[in-house]
């Protein structure tokens, strides 16, 4: 008898032993193996889906929004933004913190892709997988790019320190200083070349065409004042990309027309965007005109931020941009006032507030040119310019503006681009380029700022450059001795 | 089997009886709680004379007025009482030295434990109001902190033992009931009514031998059990408990203050903003405003049904409990409530020659839980409580007709009709079925080794509805003009089911009588299984739609993409391995040693880290049995205890549950250890791939090192009972974030990992006496007592840069998640705008938000914690009062903010504070101007308050129906009482929930519960 408990028992034993591994050797269904995710075109393919998908600008709209003078602090807001109005941008803010981590990680997502395609097989096919490597080029420019016109102080300065360049899958145990601007440009000059020799497609608005890469590039090539190549480029693209009459302006916010888009960021139902995402923070994500209001467009929309008065005022009745960017209640009893409510992100398919973002039109590339113009200290070839974007946008032809010096010139040009890009997330970054070239500032209405005791900022104070984010230097130490200068 | 006994004691009886020298004759009656002890030795110290009680207790010695008698029956303390002059000496005798105690797997008795433990009885769990059974521990246990954020019903607390035990691990201890290892966050739908005690295991003596999961404690569960040879007892509780909103301090305006400030402000209804005339109101309108509490509207006095009816009996060789719950508590809060059906079946039983035992412990549960969502946000679209707090007094109920009325104007100030509109169109609920069983075997190979094995299983199956319907404003709102039917519905159940086998070979021997030895050689086996599926519908159709059923779902329509519905569905598993061995020696029960060995492997870890040892050793001395003190000395119990032990915590909690729904702890983070991809929609709702986890392939468990050194004593008669320990525990390889640079693309700045160490270092106290004992039926008894607990908590060796801190976490060597920010110094005289300090403490309007913090040497965590209880007795009445305290913490009063923000106006009620606001002519107040350019601006520590607290935990009062009467009517026990629970609290404190650690807002405050109960024995 005893012997017989003490067999069965070991065998018990034995079979709780042996069958162990049932228990700690546990696989999660759902993943893949890194080393074997991506193995064919198709993968290729969906990895840079996941690139596209890394592309944003709701955090620097919302920012430069806040930052400068498009909005002003609702009537009926819940104090939303209240802080960055105030100019207070330091090195712990959102925007800064979220803009540097969401552009590395995408840019960690093309170079996925760009070294699968070394591997990738291919054979048969290589138009194909071109194609995919010239877009995830493109988009690692696009995510360079978008970060050297917020952190580098002087982009025109060739040595001056730019931003860290990224052209390998990194480990996460990477660390890097900042590049020279040179370098940095230089990377995004050779990434868009690539990218042009590579991509398929002339156009398409969705995803990076030849024209597209083209058109980055002279933006790139405008932040860096070059615009002995930028010039060419906008040129070319401003003549196959016409100006959109005054209809289909209002219908490229719409996004039901496509007239002078040469790229657009798509937002759809159900897609990874499609949400009201943080509202009153610079983060990326969610529906574009979730940054201005709580649910929909017009007051009905609970509008936390309003069009800044002095906004409002620079468009003239004649514009079809005034009624594009703000929907006028006036006067609305409920404020006291006036209201004006961002209009640029009504909403599409029926969504309200969602709308694609249009990161790439020929309007800029028009004043590109007129950039270039009144670099080269032609006044009246920068007004020349800026004159075809008044008569398109009035649907009638309009005096052309009469620059008397270079300095008016840049000034005149400056205040063109914040009404054709209110609400896009350019006017930060236009009154850094431009801003002391030009005599401006931030432009704000004494009744919109006085209640916050922040109605001006100079223009060469240094919150005039995003600085490097506080949280970067606990993993990356040696990177703070390179943080901007006044952070 | 009584019969039996008495048999053999009227012989004992008989034999005992001696001749006695006449000095003074002593009766009187030896009872324990239950009643007279039979044959309970009572003696004369130091002398000869004994003699033992009768049937009923009853004896009689001879003794001299210097003796003191010795009173002594197996299993209850001894008892001492001089003689003195009395004739007449009745006894209450108590158990404890010699009551069964659990020290982790296996038992041992008072006397011979080596471990810190803390044991909880029915006596001061059973008859309380709590839904869930943690929140009734509060203060019951020294060093155990239960803090309860939520008045949701049954609603989850977070546990600490001694201090914060981890940073980015679960920090919560093991749970264990009748040998199932449970889920630590989910007890709604358990019936505390059946729990006969709960040992908390406090030191790594006693938990190492749970290895990689006993790191933050562990507390054993154990239900109740018929007794052998016990006819059919039928008992019954019923408990009815009214539940109520705490008050707070913050003074909200009524409508005549409010309007008149918005009036003068131009802003709101008071100025005609709101009703969109823009003219403001006159002095009679405002004083014609009616004043609403919103509270009234959003709270409610809520009522509580408790009754179980337990059934237990016993035969020679088994036994049987059986018990039925019912609980029904509606919360404090709308929509909140939670109903419950408990079933439970204890059996047991054993063979005629006792060699082999089987245990059966099974309960079948149902709830049906009611849980607001979005509690604590500020959606002023979802959030109840916020219209509860500051909806605008001057509207009412009556102002609301329905959602699509709100829509325009849209205003703030209509949040508390928004959320009356939620209340009408939104439902969401949780139903739950859980099973928790443990099956017991036993069988004694021979009267030294047994066989053991002890299955569990804790099935839980949790059905998640929740649902909006079209015609509810927020459907109209966000669905737009576009989407009329933009209603949803939201369904998951997730079935969670956990497996464990520990077997186990036992050898237990005494040896020449003193040296007793036990050893145990286990395995344990341990499997979590996970399986939930889910839909999200979009679209609602009105016509056809009833909460919970899909008729009225909208199918996808050939014109937009409005109704596509997604679905989803999860199948995890995660698991353990184990075998460990125990041995505990002692001699004479004086000194005992015990020594714990465990290896286990864990699923969530990868090659080298995946097994773990852990151990531990821990002895004890038993002083008073060194006649050190003499024999008259008042000590009669003094035990010195000591252990070292290494204990592991494998659940890593960095939020990554890769997308599973509504999971557990067993079920996150798994497979964090390995680099994957997975697959998604992305960009234009494209399928994308992409890495869905950065591989950390050091990861391993966090292990925590205790030293504790404890004393137990009971002195002068056993009236002072207590126990003093200290310990010193380090957790090692710290689930905790390394810091990472951005640049390497993972889209944070941190990485989980293992690094840096956690110190906690305190001291447990608890301490009872028996000012007055008992000395007759009916008599007075009053006895006092507490628990203690000081711990201080450092964090060392953490991955900084030069800073020697990370914000969030804290500084090195200094405590865990402190307060870093801006010091506010308030308002500037001059132009009533806010001060502040800069970082060189020099006043400034406009401090650097960066730069100007600084670190504040104050944490959420409270220092010195415990209670204070007073328990008296007198004829049939019985009042017990716990009061638990706790100092050293400090919160932020963002509901304060919230009430004090000039920027709430004409949206929100606000506080009266804000009519002492700086103007010209009151330039001396606390309150910024209303105008302060410079409000809202900087984080700083305009609202850290200190939340100490003294707070009536809870008090009873009862009355005992005499045996002699209620046995006349077939009743063997009646009890009525009266208790409240969250009574009364001292703080300084302005707002709802002075308890409630955390820096949360427009939350769901505990309520305060008022009960009366009977207990009635047939």
């Amino acid at each position: 008898m005893m012997k017989n408990i003490k067999i069965v028992f070991g065998l018990a034993l034995a079979s709780l032993v042996f069958s162990c591994e049932d228990a700690t050797d546990i696989r999660q269904p759902g993943v893949l193996d890194a080393a074997t995710a991506i193995q064919s075109l198709d993968d290729m393919e969906d990895a840079l889906i996941n690139a596209y998908t890394g592309m944003f600008v709701t955090a620097e709209m919302h920012f430069t929004s806040v930052f400068t003078d498009e909005i002003r602090i609702g009537f009926d807001s819940g104090g939303q933004g209240q802080s960055l109005y105030r100019f207070n941008l330091a090195s712990n803010n959102a925007g800064p913190s979220n803009v540097w981590r969401n552009n590395y990680s995408s840019i960690r997502r093309t170079n996925l892709v760009i070294e699968a395609a070394a591997t990738v097989d291919a054979t048969g096919d290589e138009a194909r997988r071109d194609n995919i490597l010239g877009q995830a080029h493109a988009i690692r420019a696009w995510q360079h790019l978008q970060l050297a016109s917020l952190y580098i102080v002087d982009m025109s300065d060739d040595t001056s320190l730019g931003i860290p360049v990224v052209d390998f899958v990194t480990g996460t145990g990477y660390t890097a200083l900042r590049n020279t601007t040179g370098d940095t440009f230089d990377f995004i000059y050779d990434d868009l070349d690539t990218a042009v020799s590579l991509i398929s497609a002339n156009s398409g608005s969705i995803f990076f065409s030849k024209d597209a890469a083209r058109a980055l590039k002279a933006r790139a090539a405008a932040y860096r004042e070059d615009y002995t190549t930028a010039a060419p480029i906008a040129q070319t693209l401003a003549t196959s990309y016409p100006l959109a009459g005054t209809t289909a302006y209002e219908n490229v916010f719409r996004d039901t027309d496509n007239s002078e888009v040469i790229m657009k960021l798509e937002r759809t139902i159900n897609d990874a965007f499609d949400g009201q995402g943080t509202t009153g923070d610079s983060s990326n994500g969610g529906w574009a005109g979730a940054k201005y209001a709580f649910t929909g467009p017009d007051i009905a929309g609970s509008p936390y931020y309003e069009v800044a008065t002095a906004l409002y005022n620079a468009f003239d009745a004649n514009d079809v941009r005034r009624g594009v960017n703000a929907a006028a209640f006036e006067p609305w009893p409920a404020a006291g006032r006036n209201v004006y409510t961002v209009n640029k992100y009504r909403g599409s398919q029926g969504r309200p507030l969602m709308n694609d973002h249009k990161i790439l039109r020929s309007s800029e590339m028009v004043l590109i040119l007129a950039e270039a113009r009144a670099q080269a200290n032609d006044p009246a070839g920068a007004a020349g310019f800026v004159d075809q974007i008044r008569d398109a946008r009035y649907g009638a032809d309009q005096a052309t503006p009469s620059y008397g010096s270079q300095t008016e010139a840049w000034g005149g040009i400056l205040d063109e681009r914040r009404l054709e890009f209110a609400f896009e997330g350019h006017r930060y970054k236009d009154l850094r380029r431009m801003g002391s070239k030009g005599n401006r500032t931030v432009d704000r209405d004494t009744g919109d700022c006085t209640p916050f005791g922040a109605c001006t900022i100079a223009i060469n104070d240094d919150r005039f450059t995003w600085p490097l984010p506080l949280v970067e230097f606990n993993g990356n130490p040696a990177l703070r001795a390179q943080q901007n200068p006044g952070y | 089997m009584k019969t039996k006994l008495n048999g053999i004691l009227t012989l004992l009886l008989a034999l005992v009886v001696q001749v006695a020298f006449a000095q003074q004759t002593v009766t009187g009656k030896v009872t324990d709680t239950e009643g007279g002890l039979f044959g309970a030795v009572v003696s004369v110290k130091g002398g000869s004379a004994n003699t033992t009680t009768d049937f009923d207790g009853n004896y009689s010695i001879q003794a001299n007025p210097e003796d003191t008698l010795v009173f002594t029956y197996s299993g209850y303390d001894q008892v001492r009482v001089l003689v003195g002059n009395q004739t007449v000496i009745n006894t209450v005798m108590k158990t404890s030295l010699d009551q069964v105690v659990v020290i982790g797997y296996r038992t041992t008795t008072a006397v011979r434990s080596s471990i810190a433990s803390s044991v909880v009885t029915d006596k001061t769990i059973k008859n309380r109001p709590n839904a869930n059974i943690l929140q009734t521990l509060s203060g019951q246990v020294a060093g155990l902190n239960i803090n309860t954020t939520s008045g949701q019903p049954g609603g989850d607390s977070t546990i600490n033992l001694r201090g914060i035990g981890s940073i980015n691990g679960n920090g919560e201890p093991l749970f264990i009931i009748d040998g199932a290892y449970v889920d630590e966050d989910n007890f709604r739908s358990l019936n505390p009514q059946d729990i006969k005690t709960i040992s908390v295991l406090r030191d790594a003596g006693a938990t190492a031998i749970y290895g990689n999961r006993g790191a933050n404690g562990v507390v054993v569960i154990e239900t109740n059990q018929g007794g052998f040879e016990t006819p059919l007892e039928v008992s019954f509780n019923s408990l009815t408990t009214f539940t109520q909103l705490q008050d707070n301090d913050y003074g909200m305006m009524n409508s005549q203050q409010l309007l008149t400030l918005e009036r003068e402000r131009g802003v709101g209804f008071g100025a005609g903003a709101y009703q969109g005339t823009g003219t403001a109101l006159t002095d009679a309108e405002i004083a014609a405003a009616g004043t609403n509490d919103w509270r009234e509207d959003f709270f409610r006095t809520g009522v509580t049904q408790n009754n179980t009816v337990s059934l237990s009996s016993g035969g020679k060789n088994s036994r049987q409990f059986t018990s039925f719950g019912y609980f029904d508590q509606e919360g404090i809060l709308v929509q909140s409530r939670l109903k419950r059906f408990n079933l439970r079946s204890n059996v047991s039983g054993r063979t005629d020659n006792d060699k082999f035992n089987y245990k059966l412990n099974l309960t079948a549960n149902y709830s049906d839980s009611q849980e607001p969502n979005s509690i604590g946000s500020g959606a002023i679209n979802r959030n109840y409580v916020l219209a509860g707090f500051s909806g605008v007094p001057w509207l009412n109920a009556g102002d609301y007709t329905n959602g699509a009325a709100l829509l325009s104007p849209l205003q703030f100030a209509s949040t508390p009709l928004f959320l009356l509109d939620r209340l009408k169109t939104y439902n969401r609920k949780v139903e739950e079925i859980k099973v928790v069983g443990s099956l017991n075997l036993n069988y004694k190979i021979t009267d030294d080794i047994s066989l053991n094995s002890t299955s569990g299983i804790d099935y839980q199956n949790a059905i998640l509805t929740r649902a909006e319907g079209s015609n509810s404003f927020n459907a109209l709102l966000f669905g737009g003009g576009a989407n009329p039917t933009a209603g949803f519905q939201q369904g998951s159940t997730v079935r969670e089911f956990t497996f464990n086998q520990t077997t186990s070979l036992n050898y237990n021997k005494v040896f020449a009588e003193k040296h007793r030895l036990n050893i145990g050689l286990y395995t344990e086996y341990f499997k979590a299984h996970l399986r939930g599926f889910r839909y999200f519908a979009n679209g609602l159709d009105a016509r056809t739609f009833a909460f919970g059923d899909g008729s009225g779902f909208v199918a996808d329509q050939p014109t937009n993409d409005f109704f596509v519905d997604t679905i989803g569905a999860d199948n995890n598993n995660s698991g353990l391995f184990s075998y460990f061995g125990s041995i505990d020696y002692s001699y004479d029960d004086k000194y005992g040693i015990t020594g714990t060995l465990r290896r286990d492997a864990s699923s969530r870890f990868e090659g080298d880290n995946k097994w773990g040892t852990f151990y531990a050793v821990s002895a004890f001395w038993n002083i008073h049995k060194e006649n050190f003190f003499g024999e008259d000395s008042d000590i009669d119990f003094l035990k010195l205890r000591f252990s070292y032990g290494e204990v592991g915590n494998q659940y890593v909690n960095q939020g990554n549950n890769f997308g599973i729904f509504g999971t557990s702890s067993q079920f996150t983070d798994l497979g964090l250890f390995r680099d994957t991809f997975g697959t998604g929609s992305g960009y234009a709702g494209l399928q994308t791939v992409g890495v869905s986890n950065f591989g950390l392939s050091g990861l391993r468990w966090e292990t925590t090192k205790e030293f504790n050194v404890g004393l137990d004593f009971e002195a002068f008669d056993s009236r002072l009972r207590g126990s003093l320990d200290m310990y010193y525990r380090d957790t090692t390889d710290l689930f905790t974030n390394t810091n990472i640079s951005g640049i390497a693309g993972t889209n944070r700045y941190d990485l989980a990992g293992n690094f840096g160490i956690l110190t906690n270092k305190g001291i447990d106290l608890s301490l009872n006496y028996d000012v007055i004992r008992k000395t007759e039926k009916g008599g007075l008894a009053l006895t006092v007592g507490g628990v203690a607990n000081i711990n201080k908590n450092i964090i060392r060796d953490l991955n900084t840069d030069d800073s020697n801190a990370i914000i969030g976490t804290g500084r090195e060597g200094n405590r865990v998640d402190e307060y870093y920010t801006i010091r506010y110094a308030g308002v500037n005289p001059a132009n009533g705008n806010l001060l502040f300090l800069d970082a060189n403490g020099d006043l400034t309007e406009n401090p650097n938000p960066d730069r100007d913090r600084v670190w504040l040497n104050k944490d959420l965590f409270p220092e010195f914690t415990g209670s204070v209880n007073v328990n008296v007795e007198y004829k049939d009445f019985y009042l017990n009062t716990q009061w638990n305290f706790a100092t050293g913490l400090d919160r932020f009063d963002n509901d304060l903010a919230n009430v004090q923000d000039p920027t709430s106006l004409g949206q929100f009620n606000v506080s009266t504070d804000l009519l002492d606001a700086w103007t010209p002519t009151n330039r001396n107040t606390a309150i910024p101007s209303l105008d302060a350019t410079n409000i809202n601006t900087f984080a700083s520590t305009r609202y850290l308050q200190s939340a100490d607290y003294l707070n009536l935990r809870f008090v009873t009062l009862g009355y005992n129906f005499d045996e002699a009467v209620l046995s006349k009517l077939g009743v063997s026990r009646l009890n009525v009482f009266f208790n409240a629970e969250n009574l009364l609290t001292f703080s300084k404190w302005r707002g709802y929930d002075p308890l409630a650690q955390t820096n949360g807002s427009r939350g769901f405050p505990t309520p305060v519960q008022l009960s009366i109960g009977l207990e009635l024995g047939i």
